[in-house]
């Protein structure tokens, strides 16, 4: 049986609003937001995620302070979603559950995406059946995912499935993945899982929408699409494209082809001073699977200490660093200057 | 002694004697039972039938109740703090060194079913299992009065049921993968069987191991993460139900009271060497019990079902009750629906309590 003969419904998951944050340091306005929300929710798109890059709880000096509160941010996104369903991103440590799961709860956030590095599903365990008991929509997402094996992937995962998670997404956080790596993981996720999958692709290799079909035909039920991938380093699986080639080969997504459209291109016009590409940076982040949200400050840091980002990059690959680990791009930098560039 | 916040439970104990009557269990009088495990939902249950029977059938058993937290009792099973003939230790199974010199009935009911723990600590969970049911044999071969322990193993050591096969008896021997992470819990309760079988043949330790399969009732926190335990938290506190996958899977529930007499008629009555199954042998798709659910509350609720978008085969796990039938008697006497109405009850009260 093709993909075209199944029809197979699949749900959308649209994070421009929240790792889009991270390709313009965080600095989404509310009255964006809520104008972005109003075409979307008229375009059908399934769920909106809103917040800061990392999640909400997390706007800091170290990971970048938001334009506006979390709950003005998402307020205005309530507002304007009534079709749509409003999620969040929850990383455990930067998100706490009386200071941030609470008040995003009585603004009346359907689905709390509860993240962790992708062999650490442990940490959210309190998050997931907090949020289940309170009746919402409680997903678990193991980001960094292509630093596991398939098989690490499933017993996390499970773990997830037995806290409570409703799905389980997994993050092509560094946008390292080919589509056959995306296959075997989503298969062996499949096989091992009773719940729902989802995937979250990243562009640096250009591999986004490839990896996003190739998750859907091993068996995804949701994918994460970005409004012209609007999001961190060489941006995420563009919406507007997967929508459209989803379409083409028969499934079905509930959106209105022509209204999300549409909607790439108020982002574009309206969310980023410039739409991301593939720069030689990003696929240098992808080959060395460094958190595609390191670009920006790499880039910043290795221009201050007169080094080579790609240098950065590497170096940080080998470390196996994840999101949080940002101080160390100072403490890498710091070492190829005084190695001359060489670590 | 009754109270009024034991009324209902004993209410429950003495139905569930049944036709069998507090008669069939007159091996226990004057004994005294140690029960580890002793604030799990087992072991607040067999407290609560064994105060039962001291209280309004005479029968002056004595019991130790062995746990990690004084604390689980006080909250859980107020009825039972205070009580002259019930001692608590505090210990943790895997360091117990000494049993009552007069112990003549030991019930085996420590660890956790709480699958969440067993993914998230595997090695814990086992390691509680193997090193305690180790310990327990071992503090057992020194009671000189002992006439019966009862191991609490699981119905997890069959592995996954066959769908070709209605119920699980006590001689499939299974189909766990030991390689597999999930098995962490399954496999370490075979252990503890094969352990148990190991001391009745080197030290001729009296022993009979039950297989418990589903519960519910009182004393059951609706936090755990089994199917049934979702549906009522959901129904008491007015949200959707949320049905993994299509709702085609089938379990069967057995009643705590039940549950408690069957146990201690296993325990009184039985024979070295047995192996029991321990649930209700009746199921019901996840579906049905959803709807259930929401018909007793009384609540108007959606049902709402969580498909992976694939169509996933639906499981089973229901105990054929055959040998127990056959060698006690026993058949169980509150249906699923009256179950879930006391269940229901009892977390209504317990709710009203917290409040005040």
């Amino acid at each position: 049986m093709t993909p075209a003969d199944t029809h197979t419904r699949i749900i959308i998951n649209d994070p421009s609003l929240r790792d889009g944050n991270h390709a313009i340091g965080h600095q989404l306005k509310p009255e964006q937001i809520a104008a972005y929300c109003r075409i979307a929710d008229e375009a059908g798109i399934p769920m909106v995620e809103v917040g800061h890059g990392n999640g909400i709880g997390a706007s800091s000096l170290q990971l970048g302070l938001s334009a506006a509160s979390d709950a003005e941010l998402l307020n205005a996104a309530r507002d304007n979603l009534k079709r749509s369903r409003l999620g969040v991103h929850v990383i455990p440590g930067f998100a706490t559950i009386e200071k941030d799961i609470k008040p995003a709860l009585d603004i009346g956030v359907d689905v709390f995406r509860i993240a962790s590095h992708c062999t650490e599903a442990d940490i959210t365990e309190r998050f997931i059946d907090y949020v289940r008991k309170r009746g919402r929509t409680a997903y678990g997402v193991l980001m960094m995912s292509h630093m596991a094996s398939s098989d690490v992937l499933v017993e996390e995962a499970r773990k997830m499935e037995a806290y409570g998670a409703e799905m389980v997404v997994i993050m092509d956080s560094a946008g390292a993945y080919l589509p056959h790596e995306v296959r075997t993981r989503i298969m062996a996720l499949v096989e091992g899982l009773q719940i729902p999958l989802g995937f979250h692709a990243h562009n640096n290799l250009g591999m986004a929408v490839a990896n996003s079909v190739a998750a859907v035909e091993a068996g995804a039920s949701l994918l994460d699409g970005c409004a012209r991938g609007f999001g961190a380093g060489a941006g995420n699986a563009q919406l507007e494209v997967m929508v459209a080639v989803l379409h083409k080969l028969g499934y079905h997504t509930g959106i209105d082809l022509y209204r999300v459209l549409d909607l790439g291109n108020f982002a574009e016009n309206n969310l980023m001073s410039t739409v991301p590409t593939i720069s030689s940076d990003s696929i240098i982040s992808g080959i060395a699977g460094v958190f595609s949200g390191f670009l920006k400050p790499v880039q910043r840091i290795a221009s201050q200490y007169g080094v080579d980002a790609r240098d950065i990059f590497i170096e940080l690959g080998r470390r196996g660093v994840v999101a949080g680990q940002e101080d160390l791009i100072l403490e890498v930098a710091e070492q190829l200057r005084a190695s001359g560039g060489k670590q | 002694m009754t109270t009024v916040s034991n009324t209902a439970l004993y209410d429950d104990c003495a139905r569930s004697l049944g036709n069998q009557g507090a008669a069939a269990l007159s091996p226990l009088r004057h004994g005294t039972l140690v029960i580890t495990g002793g604030t799990g939902f087992v072991g607040l249950w067999m407290a609560t039938l064994c105060a039962f029977l001291n209280d309004c059938h005479g029968f002056n058993l004595k019991l130790v109740l062995t746990a990690r937290r004084y604390g689980r009792l006080v909250t859980a099973a107020p009825h039972l703090v205070g009580r002259a003939d019930l001692r608590f230790v505090s210990a943790d199974i895997r360091q117990f060194i000494e049993m009552p010199s007069e112990t003549s009935w030991i019930i085996h009911a420590a660890g956790t079913p709480d699958s969440r723990i067993h993914l998230s600590s595997p090695m814990e969970t086992m390691a509680v299992i193997a090193e305690g049911t180790y310990r327990i044999l071992r503090v057992a071969e020194q009671c000189d009065n002992l006439r019966m322990m009862l191991h609490l193993s699981s119905a997890l050591v069959y592995g996954t049921q066959p769908l070709d096969m209605a119920s699980l008896p006590e001689d499939f021997t299974g189909t766990l993968n030991p390689a597999a992470v999930t098995s962490a819990y399954a496999e370490a309760k075979r252990y503890s069987e094969a352990l148990c079988v190991s001391a009745r043949s080197q030290s001729r330790t009296p022993l009979i191991i039950t297989r418990p399969f589903t519960f519910l009732g009182p004393f059951q926190s609706l936090e755990a993460p089994w199917a049934l335990n979702n549906f009522l938290y959901s129904a008491l506190h007015n949200q959707p139900l949320k049905v993994l996958g299509d709702g085609r899977s089938v379990r069967s529930h057995f009643y705590g009271s039940d549950m408690a007499f069957l146990l201690l008629r296993i325990l009184s009555g039985g024979r070295s060497g047995g192996l029991y199954n321990l649930g209700h042998p009746i199921g019901t798709t996840l579906s049905e019990l959803a709807e259930l659910v929401v018909r007793v509350a009384g609540v108007q609720l959606d049902i709402r079902y969580n498909t992976a978008g694939r169509q996933i085969a639906a499981s089973r796990l229901i105990p054929d009750m055959t040998r127990c039938h056959h060698d006690f008697g026993f058949t169980s006497t509150f249906t699923l629906t009256e179950a879930i109405e006391r269940t229901l009850a009892w977390n209504r009260r317990r709710q009203d309590e917290v409040m005040g």
